[in-house]
């Protein structure tokens, strides 16, 4: 009898701990989440795989770079209220020590016509708005300036991790633009103390990028409790400090670090240039690359000899262009370098165009001139008449953001 | 001085009304510059205060882009376009003839390459583009010589001349073989007619934007070409006949 009673016992505490240990499952069944078409997983993952691995000699070099790596299994579904399909695809989160705030970061593949065409890693924050609660809103209001309720930020960015742009949301309605997570050592803590702000980037009358703080949101532990399983470093061995974890995104293409060590007041000054260095994916069509980027351009501050500054925006909201594959020896990568190469050459071209100049000419007319070079060089470059540069979109194909050095 | 008769000379043109004499004109048949005009009108909204992809003309026109792109990606291409590059490969045995379907416009395009020179202080480029519109039932053809000028500079490049005409003078025009280009496009395309690149280059259209250009509000004026044919950009362009 005993012996009944103690298999009994032993019966129920398998069966416990085999509910136990397969919660996640059960939970994910329970939820209902809708499954993800076979096709557009794959899909998803290849466009990951694609564009981190063309960035990947480069952001070998960097220090500290991260890799977040998705989890493909808990991927799942949501539309989002243009109709636009989304895969929406976990990764790792960190402890966040500050209740007040709470905050996912999310892969987010967008599917237009059945193609996953485009990826972004987005990150809610939320404050003193329960993020987990609302994902779904979020994710259905991704691009809206209107989220209902929301006050927080939404972070974009690319599959490489670096930052795209980013909003801050106040009762609702979207703010403020040009905004980012800033990981920074305050002056009187030790080093190992680093707080995590959103900041924003503005530009002086002088041109000057100024960073300012805009609410802080918590102070990142360096005593472990972070979900290090989910991450790779650039090295592909995982990290051991939890400091690679921070959300916030790698650092820009030519900076040394993502995180930055600075005094907790006054205007952080920094310096940019123009030059292209990534976000150039063309893809094959017919007998060429095709490649379509948004916001291709630059915006200079011109001072002239004893005058005041101006400011001249030389950006095409969108531009496609075209390589024959011949000129390229059938290589998407050799033509997205052709093209970044044209760009610059054309971009170093315009500058000494504006230096040269005694008056500024309108808009307009900088806008046809710099698109003029652009197209000189690519069809200088590829040694071909056939190839094209036109400030239209492309159909077929995904825009992506450029990145400059 | 105003170009209306004075209240004095209107009377008395009322007086002599009987011996002015009254002509009818009737425009010297511009069929060809109506159609062309009216399919403008038709998917851009020129002269009126909308971007174009408010326009539901635009939208079509985007829309028969989308089509092309999609049915090459898919290899599905319609059998006449097929059928016309093989012809015109035929026609143009010895020369290399380019695919330019890819285009991010809605037209089907080739060009044929029919000479290149290099010289110590120039290089030239000839060649024969051919354009047939998705927007319209029209198709051109035109002679795009490049003339690159190797010692001369303006901002690091070389100086870069083009010159579009439809006729050639000398041995590299051969006037059977552009009679057979056309029949071979029309047994492609029934019901499609010719433009002549002089009248699509030369007539300019104020007030909109063609297909893969930025709205500029100071750039007023694009060629009937670059609305209804191609969005090429030619540099240092001259236009011949």
């Amino acid at each position: 009898m005993k012996k009944r009673q103690i298999s009994l016992i032993t019966l129920l505490i398998l069966a416990c701990l085999l509910i136990f240990s397969c919660r996640k499952e059960i939970n994910s069944l329970l939820a209902n989440e809708p499954k993800v078409e076979l096709k557009l997983l794959e899909d998803s993952k290849k466009l990951n795989a694609l564009i981190t691995a063309y960035d990947a000699p480069y952001n070998r070099k960097i220090k500290d770079f991260i890799r977040l790596k998705p989890s493909w299994n808990e991927a799942y579904t949501r539309r989002h209220i243009d109709g636009t399909d989304l895969i929406v695809v976990p990764t790792t989160e960190n402890d966040i020590s500050n209740k007040a705030i709470s905050i996912r970061r999310l892969y987010v593949f967008e599917v237009l016509e059945g193609e996953v065409s485009y990826g972004r890693i987005y990150e809610f924050i939320g404050i003193n708005y329960p993020i987990d609660k609302n994902i779904d809103q979020l994710l259905t209001n991704l691009r809206n300036p209107v989220i209902e309720g929301f006050n927080g930020a939404i972070i974009q960015y690319d599959l490489n991790y670096r930052r795209i742009n980013g909003s801050v949301y106040e009762n609702g309605k979207r703010s403020l633009e040009d905004v980012s997570l800033w990981s920074l050592t305050e002056k009187s803590d030790s080093p190992q103390n680093k707080s995590l702000y959103l900041k924003r980037a503005t530009k002086s009358i002088a041109g000057k990028n100024v960073k300012s703080k805009l609410q802080y949101l918590y102070t990142i532990s360096t005593t472990g409790g972070t979900d290090k399983t989910l991450i790779e470093s650039n090295d592909g061995g995982n990290k051991n400090s939890s400091d690679n974890n921070v959300y916030g995104g790698n650092p820009p293409v030519n900076s040394t670090d993502a995180t930055e060590q600075t005094t907790s007041d006054g205007p952080e000054v920094e310096t940019n240039t123009a030059y292209l260095c990534g976000g150039v994916y063309p893809s094959p069509i017919g007998y060429s690359y095709t490649g379509g980027n948004m916001n291709l351009g630059f915006t200079a501050y011109i001072t002239p000899q004893g005058g005041q500054t101006i400011t001249v925006v030389v950006v095409f909201g969108v531009a496609c262009w075209s390589i024959p594959e011949s000129s390229v020896w059938y290589s998407s990568v050799a033509a997205g370098t052709m093209f970044m190469q044209s760009y610059n050459e054309a971009l170093y071209e315009m500058i000494e165009l504006l230096k040269s100049r005694a008056s500024i000419p309108m808009q307009g007319l900088l806008l046809n001139e710099f698109k003029g070079l652009i197209a000189a060089r690519l069809k200088a470059n590829a040694n071909t008449y056939f190839t094209t540069f036109s400030t239209g979109p492309c159909q077929g194909i995904p825009h992506f953001a450029p990145k400059y050095c | 001085m105003s170009g209306y008769p004075s209240f004095c000379t209107q009377i008395l043109l009322k007086e002599f009304e009987i011996m002015i004499p009254q002509i009818t004109i009737q425009p010297n048949a511009p069929t060809l510059l109506v159609e062309l005009i009216h399919a403008t009108h038709r998917y851009y909204p020129i002269g009126f205060e909308l971007e174009n992809e408010q326009y539901d003309g635009f939208k079509e026109a985007i829309d028969i882009v989308g089509q092309k792109i999609s049915s090459l990606t898919k290899d599905h291409l319609p059998v006449e376009v097929k059928e016309l590059e093989t012809n015109i490969k035929n026609l143009f045995k010895t020369l290399t003839v380019m695919n330019e379907i890819h285009r991010q416009f809605p037209n089907y395009a080739f060009a044929v390459n029919l000479t290149e020179e290099d010289f110590p202080n120039l290089s030239r480029v000839l060649l024969l583009r051919i354009r047939i519109s998705l927007l319209t039932k029209h198709y051109t053809y035109f002679y795009e010589e490049h003339i690159i000028h190797k010692t001369s500079k303006a901002f690091g490049s070389p100086v870069h001349t083009t010159v579009v005409s439809s006729e050639l003078i000398g041995n590299e025009h051969d006037p059977e073989l552009i009679n057979q280009l056309r029949t071979t496009i029309e047994k492609s395309f029934p019901g499609y007619s010719y433009a002549n690149h002089e009248l699509l280059f030369q007539t300019k259209i104020e007030y909109g934007t063609p297909y893969g250009e930025m709205a500029i509000p100071t750039y007023k004026y694009y060629s009937l070409y670059q609305f209804l044919f191609d969005n090429d950009t030619f540099l240092g362009l001259q236009i011949a006949k």
